[in-house]
């Protein structure tokens, strides 16, 4: 089944006092060809009108669009609005049943463009390092050859299960190991433990950020970071790609997210950031998400 | 001459020497040199390696070396013995390092686009983990960086083979220093470069300057460079500064430009002016704290976006700087077969990539035997000597190294080569090890090589043992190529045409600097004039309460804190000892300690200078150390348990010297553009104040009788005016007369009334902004106020001078009170309306 989505993200940066000038790089344009995504429109406005807007393409594959503001403004909307097809995504490909060893192996020798890219994701990156309590972590569902996609099923929903979704508790700078600690954290923190864990196992696995549907379908229940950007976890099989699995909600190649940026962890793919020249004075964000089924 | 220098001069065992074979015996294009340095002796030559520290230290003023993670700083030194290659072996070397630079280029190229080398697994790409933007960023996917300057460091084997150890490709400094250190050497050994005939750095600095020409974006006419540092305290800013110089380029920090409208901009007096080319003298991770990977939020936000819309051409780009990622190097030999089909034929020292399990498993069979390097931060690899580390330690190295071992790149030690030393003033020649970085031009024209490049001679961190050549080092060296038919040549100074007017674009943070350059000498100035006033006239002398509370007030004032204010000063009641202030504290604080004391003014006008480093004379530098030491002195005295008079006079005297100095090269060789008015404005808006400081506090209330003059003789002394009042008026020091001399005679360089028509002559002279004509506007009201004020009213106020009237005057409170005040607004729109561009991040 494909399923057609508008997607709305409003993102307002408020700054008590006007600021003179603002670069702004936003990472909001779903991507545009994945075997189980194909974007059909995509627009960014921003507010006040930029003097300069640049879409670029990063060395990733994703959209990046560039806008400078320069003139006095003590409020910065940047909407994004986009038209995605989302289907199901393939089966996976054969490793998923192999001992999950296999899998490690088939990476570190891949050259192909996603594997050079996976094989720098089985490294640290400025938010995932890798650690011997991850790994001890992983390996309780990462038994000695025990197929792949077993594994990796259980590990999701073991973070699933066993820690609270809490807004609030964490903030970007929140060590992965503190998340694994005190067990808590939003989606962002428990993708990033999903990669530390999977990493420090060898397996190659990227960030991935985008969006879930706000309202769910009738008779389902809401699924947890359906309000904001939203981030989960691809995991590398070399050869066939990657398999998103989605710890916050405890899904294994989920079929109704939508796909913005992927990279090696949030610091790759950012929604919103950037810099403002003025008077330093407390700066307000507020972010609303709408994803509705067409 | 019988001089030994040469004949002493031995190898150290086990070691290639550059200079002398293993018999001693000169090598091929050392022997005139030896010979002129055995001509020379070693007595002379003593006497010529300190005046090049002392060059070195007037030219460096402000540079220092940052020494690893302990943040020593120590000033760089230079050795008055070149390095010299022959101009065959030079060529060979030459050919090398073009032949690299043009491999790591194209490494640079496919790195940012095709990236063959990975998929043919060349390189791997764990080996750029840590340096993974060129795989990230934006620009990947459009048209790649296109590398300028190449600089690599070489250093000589046991065998004598010229060796890369590291490549340059983000910043590649360096040339400036091989300048610089030309320049000082042919001061130091007159003529010898020529007579040896010695490959110049001209041809060099020609092409560099015809390539960024040609680099800037297309439709530029007569473009425009800048060079672009950082702050001045970064290591290499002094480096920078008089490579601009050469060039004729403007120097500008990165608080200068600005990036709008998909350009980039100098922002100057007049506004924003476009900049075509920036040679990039800031790492790339400090360049745009927009874009990803930036350390820290320095730099200048958005000005790589102007890069990829064309709108400013970065030399070298970002990007470049993934050629010289350490982790690359081992497999740089087979990228050329790969890329070119050739090997390099200079070669890289020996390094291993601890990410291959083979070569990971070589060190960890016999770590003594390496160097590793971490290279968690790509820019700044960590290096450690893994010989002789207690078990502890090396046992924690080789953990991390297993853990993650494709963040470690280790190298065999190996023994350097050595050339003559002469720099720890031994009395003769030392074999050092010697490191040099090259530079080559990769311009539209075909590649240049800056011939020599910029020696190092390597600290004994990098020791003869263990071939650690990445340490702090502190010692330069100049390189000599010897190029025999140089020496027919006429040498004929071409100087360069300064690319920017400074007389008409004066960037704003310069125009700052000069101000506070201005305003902080007047007051170092003043404040030890009236320190030494007080020292000379109080010594022995029994000061009357109201005339130590007096002088107290004064110190303070003039050192920038409130006045003392006891009961029953208005009334002008001797109050005698009981007066409460301790004379010599007030001196200690106002010699030292005190923010605006003479050694704290003194420190910030060092700061100051340093800032407005391109508008300044040259001969400024070499006042800056002493101005530097002579406040150290200060610190010293006034912390020593009992102030030492005579050592304190002298020091004064010692400050007073070079700021006199001082103000005569910024009188006689600035240019008198805004420059030179912004620093005029703060010295006379600075001495105007304290001049109605020194007024108020020593003449109100006046003296009680004309006998008393020891309080009209101290401020005589602090306004150096009391030589002129004895011309002028051949009697006692009168009061009236004094305060007439101070405030209102307008032939007096010092007194108010000069002051303010010299403001309103800088004044107009500015360029036109509203803040301008603000500011005439309250020189113009403080000058009313002159006028409403005086004469000052009092018995035998504005007499002829006449001996024998009694000369009280009155009002003196009332006056400096109505002056004061439009004088302040005028240091208020000073920061408010010139400077007030300064821009903060919030975000």
């Amino acid at each position: 089944v494909t399923r057609r989505y508008q997607v709305h993200h409003r993102t307002e940066y408020r700054y008590g006092e006007p600021v003179a000038v603002g670069h702004t790089v936003a990472r909001l344009v779903p991507r545009a060809r994945l075997p189980h995504q194909t974007l059909v429109s995509a627009s960014v406005t921003v507010d006040p009108a930029p003097t300069h807007a640049h879409q670029h393409v990063d060395g990733l594959g994703n959209v990046l669009t560039y806008v400078t503001v320069e003139e006095p403004h003590d409020l910065l909307a940047v909407t994004a609005t986009s038209e995605v097809e989302v289907a199901p995504p393939p089966a996976p490909g054969e490793l998923w049943l192999r001992p999950w060893e296999e899998a490690v192996a088939a990476t570190a020798s891949d050259r192909s463009d996603d594997g050079l890219m996976a094989r720098l994701c089985r490294l640290d990156s400025p938010h995932v390092t890798r650690h011997r309590d991850l790994r001890e972590f992983a390996a309780a569902s990462f038994l000695p050859g025990r197929p792949l996609g077993e594994a990796a099923t259980e590990l999701t929903e073991h973070i699933h299960q066993g820690f609270e979704f809490l807004p609030g508790a964490t903030d970007v700078s929140t060590p992965v190991l503190q998340v694994l600690d005190e067990r808590r954290g939003v989606c962002q923190d428990f993708a990033h433990l999903l990669l530390g864990a999977l990493r420090s196992l060898g397996l190659g696995a990227h960030y991935v950020s985008g969006y879930l549907e706000t309202e769910p379908p009738p008779g389902e229940p809401k699924l947890a970071g359906a309000d904001a950007s939203h981030a989960w976890v691809g995991l590398h099989l070399a050869g066939s790609g990657w398999v998103d699995l989605d710890p916050t909600n405890g899904l294994v190649r989920p079929d109704r997210h939508v796909t913005v940026g992927w990279g090696r962890d949030y610091s790759d793919v950012a929604p919103v950031r950037g810099v403002v020249f003025g008077p330093p004075a407390e700066q307000k964000l507020s972010v609303s998400v709408d994803v509705v089924p067409l | 001459m019988t001089s030994t220098l040469s004949a002493r001069y031995r190898a150290a065992g086990g070691r290639y020497d550059a200079a002398v074979d293993a018999s001693g015996a000169p090598r091929p294009g050392w022997e005139r040199l030896l010979a002129a340095l055995d001509h020379i002796g070693p007595s002379e030559l003593d006497r010529r390696q300190r005046a090049a520290d002392r060059l070195m230290l007037a030219e460096g003023a402000g540079m220092l070396l940052h020494d690893g993670t302990e943040e020593v700083l120590r000033p760089w030194r230079l050795d008055a013995v070149p390095l010299v290659f022959g101009r065959e072996a030079w060529d060979t070397i030459a050919a090398g390092l073009v032949e690299r630079a043009e491999l790591l280029r194209e490494v640079i190229v496919d790195l940012h686009g095709p990236r063959e080398l990975l998929r043919a697994g060349i390189v791997p790409v764990e080996a750029l983990a840590g340096h993974a933007t060129a795989l990230r960023t934006a620009w990947s996917q459009t048209d790649p960086p296109r590398l300028l300057l190449a600089g690599a460091d070489l250093v000589t084997d046991a065998s004598g083979r010229v060796c890369v150890v590291r490549d340059a490709t983000d910043v590649a400094t360096g040339d400036g220093h091989a300048l610089l250190a030309r320049a000082i050497v042919e001061r130091v050994l007159p003529r010898d470069p020529t007579r040896l005939g010695v490959a110049g750095h001209r041809p060099y600095t020609r092409a560099l300057r015809s390539a960024l020409a040609a680099a800037a974006p297309e439709g530029r006419d007569s473009p425009r460079t800048v060079v672009l540092v950082g702050p001045p305290d970064e290591p290499g800013y002094v480096e920078h500064a008089y490579l601009a110089t050469q060039l004729g380029y403007h120097l500008a920090e990165t608080a200068d430009v600005v990036a709008r409208q998909g350009r980039a901009w100098l922002r100057s007096l007049e506004g924003l002016e476009p900049i075509d080319v920036l040679l990039r003298r800031v790492p790339e991770r400090a360049l745009d704290p927009v874009e990803d990977d930036q350390v820290g939020d320095e730099g200048v936000a958005g000005v790589v976006e102007a890069v990829r819309d064309h709108g400013v051409v970065l030399a070298n780009p970002h990007g470049t700087g993934v050629a010289s990622h350490l982790a690359l190097l081992p497999f740089l030999d087979e990228a050329s077969r790969f890329l070119t089909g050739r090997s390099l034929t200079l070669p890289s020292l020996p390094a291993l990539w601890c990410g291959d399990a083979d070569q990971c498993a070589s060190v960890l069979a016999s770590p003594e035997r390496y160097v590793l390097h971490d290279l968690e931060v790509p820019g700044r690899p960590v290096a450690v000597v893994l010989q002789g580390q207690d078990d502890g330690v090396l046992a924690g190295w080789l953990a991390r190294l297993r853990e993650r071992p494709e963040r470690y790149v280790a190298r065999p030690s190996v023994p350097l080569g050595t050339a003559p030393g002469y720099v720890d003033g031994s009395g003769s020649l030392r074999p050092t090890p010697v490191a040099l970085r090259t530079q080559v031009l990769l311009g539209g024209d075909g590649p240049v090589v800056l011939p020599g490049g910029h020696g190092r001679v390597l600290g004994p961190e990098a020791g003869l043992e263990t071939g650690l050549v990445d340490g702090p080092s502190g010692v330069a060296k100049d390189v000599w190529v010897l190029d025999p038919e140089r020496r027919a040549r006429v040498r004929v100074a071409v100087p360069a045409i300064p690319q920017v007017d400074m007389r008409r674009s004066l960037p704003t943070r310069a125009a700052e600097a000069m101000y506070w350059t201005g305003r902080h000498a007047e007051r170092a100035e003043t404040a030890a004039r009236l320190v030494l006033a007080c020292l000379g006239r109080t010594a022995g002398v029994e000061v009357s309460g109201v005339d130590a509370v007096a002088l107290a007030s004064a110190l303070r004032l003039t050192t920038g804190v409130a006045p003392v204010n006891p009961l029953g000063r208005e009334s002008g009641v001797d109050l005698g000892p009981e007066s409460g202030v301790d004379l010599d504290v007030e001196v200690r604080a106002a010699l030292a300690g005190r923010l605006a004391s003479v050694s704290g003014s003194l420190r910030a006008l060092v700061t100051s200078a340093r800032g407005a480093r391109q508008l300044l004379s040259g001969g400024t530098w070499r006042l800056l150390p002493m101005l530097d030491d002579e406040a150290a002195t200060l610190d010293r005295l006034a912390k020593a348990p009992d102030l030492a008079t005579f050592e304190a006079t002298e020091a004064l005297d010692g400050v007073l010297v070079p700021l006199a100095a001082l103000a005569g090269l910024t009188a006689e060789s600035v240019v008198r553009g805004p420059g030179w008015r912004f620093l005029d404005l703060g010295r006379r808006l600075e001495r105007a104040l304290l001049v109605l400081g020194l007024a108020e506090t020593m003449l109100d209330p006046p003296p009680p009788s004309p006998g008393e003059s020891l309080r009209l003789e101290v401020v005589l002394a602090a306004c150096e005016s009391l030589v002129a009042y004895r011309r002028l008026y051949r009697s006692d020091v009168r009061v009236d007369a004094v305060a007439d001399m101070l405030l209102d005679d307008a032939s007096n360089p010092r007194s108010v009334r000069f002051q303010l028509d010299q403001l309103a002559v800088d004044l107009h002279h500015m360029p036109d902004r509203s803040v301008r004509r603000q500011q005439l506007a309250a020189v113009r009201s403080a000058g009313h106020a002159l006028d409403a004020h005086l004469p000052l009213g009092g018995e035998g106020a504005r007499s002829t001078g006449s001996p024998g009237s009694p000369g009280l005057v009155t009002g003196v409170a009332e006056v400096v009170l109505a002056t004061r005040g439009p004088l302040l607004d005028v240091g208020r729109l000073m920061s408010g309306g010139w400077f007030s561009e300064r821009l903060r991040r919030v975000r």
